[in-house]
């Protein structure tokens, strides 16, 4: 270890030793014990280890801890307290899932749609979701999921 | 030399592809907590229902997002007149539940939801048994329903019945609640334990650790 870094995830800041390589998935999984992230590819190609890093979705599994200057949002951070995000609520509601790995990333990564496109058009919605794979292939109610929470939002 | 190179598409298709999970179990290891070693005959080997009234159901079948933890709970809701929420299903532990050669095929609904059924009728039966012997009256007076079983002007809660009782009688041809009655099967419902998949809560194999790991 020849590195400390201090993240601010979640709202909280910690500090944690890492080597310069350290990816900031396996600081959020095994350092911090925040497990909702998933390594799924390791290549930053299937999505599955997004989390909101200033607000933009970010691949973790690619990106070296030591590196990460802004606030870390994953999706432990998401809801507050027992009032699920809209769009955790929309997944729900429309049962966009089967196992389920490919979710948390697949929320996290439309989190950061809604914040910078509150209306995403459908074809919006799916060039933005389509570096997120789900082997499930529970795609069409992911985006209904999506539309869904778009409209909870704007009716809020 | 010749390099044996197998794309993953020749790979899935040499395995046969599809959802493959298996469960081994010794076919004398039948036992859980409650049912100690029971024979699958038996509905303790099935089920078990607390004091609180919670019902834990035993199944060799193993969750992996086919959602048969949605559709088994709704099977024995159906018959135990339960909510979904009263029900928690133990899955593939194999140190507790009965014997299962594995999960696949798309044998589960074929299979599994007409055994938890036949378990569940027959708790349900067994309950109303128990309310009559204990109040001394007609059976076919008392309904058990949403965790209480009441009649002739007596009621109690499935699990102050099954308290004294532990529900080792064997699994009987009750009938089964008919579709035309269904108020629980063949609708959709929520996942079940979908709110811990959204929240990042649930604990997926790679999520584990095992004790000093």
């Amino acid at each position: 270890m020849d590195a400390k870094v201090t993240l601010r995830v979640n709202g909280e800041a910690r500090t944690i030793e890492v080597f310069p390589d350290t990816s900031l998935l396996e600081v959020l999984r095994d350092d911090l014990g925040l497990t909702g992230a998933k390594y799924g590819c390791g290549e930053g190609m299937c999505g599955a280890c997004t989390v909101l890093v200033g607000g933009k979705p970010t691949r973790s599994c690619v990106t070296p801890a030591a590196e990460v200057k802004a606030e870390v949002v994953t999706i432990e951070g998401l809801a507050q307290g027992d009032r699920l995000h809209p769009l955790q609520q929309a997944f729900l509601e429309e049962g966009a899932m089967q196992c389920g790995y490919c979710v948390t990333g697949m929320i996290m990564n439309a989190a950061g749609l809604l914040a910078t496109n509150a209306k995403p058009t459908t074809a919006q919605i799916k060039e933005h979701m389509e570096g997120n794979v789900c082997r499930c292939c529970t795609y069409e109610r992911i985006v209904a999921a999506i539309e869904r929470a778009a409209r909870a939002e704007e009716s809020r | 030399m010749k390099r044996l190179e197998l794309t993953r598409r020749e790979v899935l298709a040499r395995l046969g592809g599809g959802v493959l999970v298996l469960a081994f179990a010794p076919a004398c290891v039948a036992q859980n907590r409650n049912s100690g070693g029971q024979a699958n005959d038996r509905i303790a080997a099935w089920l078990h229902i607390g004091p609180e009234g919670k019902v834990t159901v035993f199944t060799g079948k193993v969750e992996v997002g086919q959602d048969i933890r949605t559709s088994l709970t709704q099977a024995v809701a159906e018959e135990l007149r339960l909510p979904m929420d009263a029900i928690e299903l133990v899955m593939g532990d194999t140190d507790r539940v009965p014997f299962d050669q594995g999960t696949f095929g798309s044998r589960t609904t074929p299979t599994m939801a007409p055994i938890l059924r036949r378990a569940a009728a027959s708790a349900r039966e067994t309950l109303l048994d128990l309310a009559a012997a204990r109040w001394s009256v007609d059976r076919s007076g008392l309904v058990a329903e949403g965790g209480t079983v009441r009649g002739g002007g007596h009621s109690a809660t499935y699990g102050d019945l099954a308290k004294d009782q532990p529900l080792d009688k064997p699994v009987r041809e009750v009938p089964l609640t008919e579709p035309k009655d269904w108020k629980v099967m063949g609708r959709p419902m929520p996942k079940v334990g979908g709110r811990a998949i959204v929240t990042g809560r649930h604990a997926y194999t790679s999520d584990l650790r095992r004790p000093a790991c």
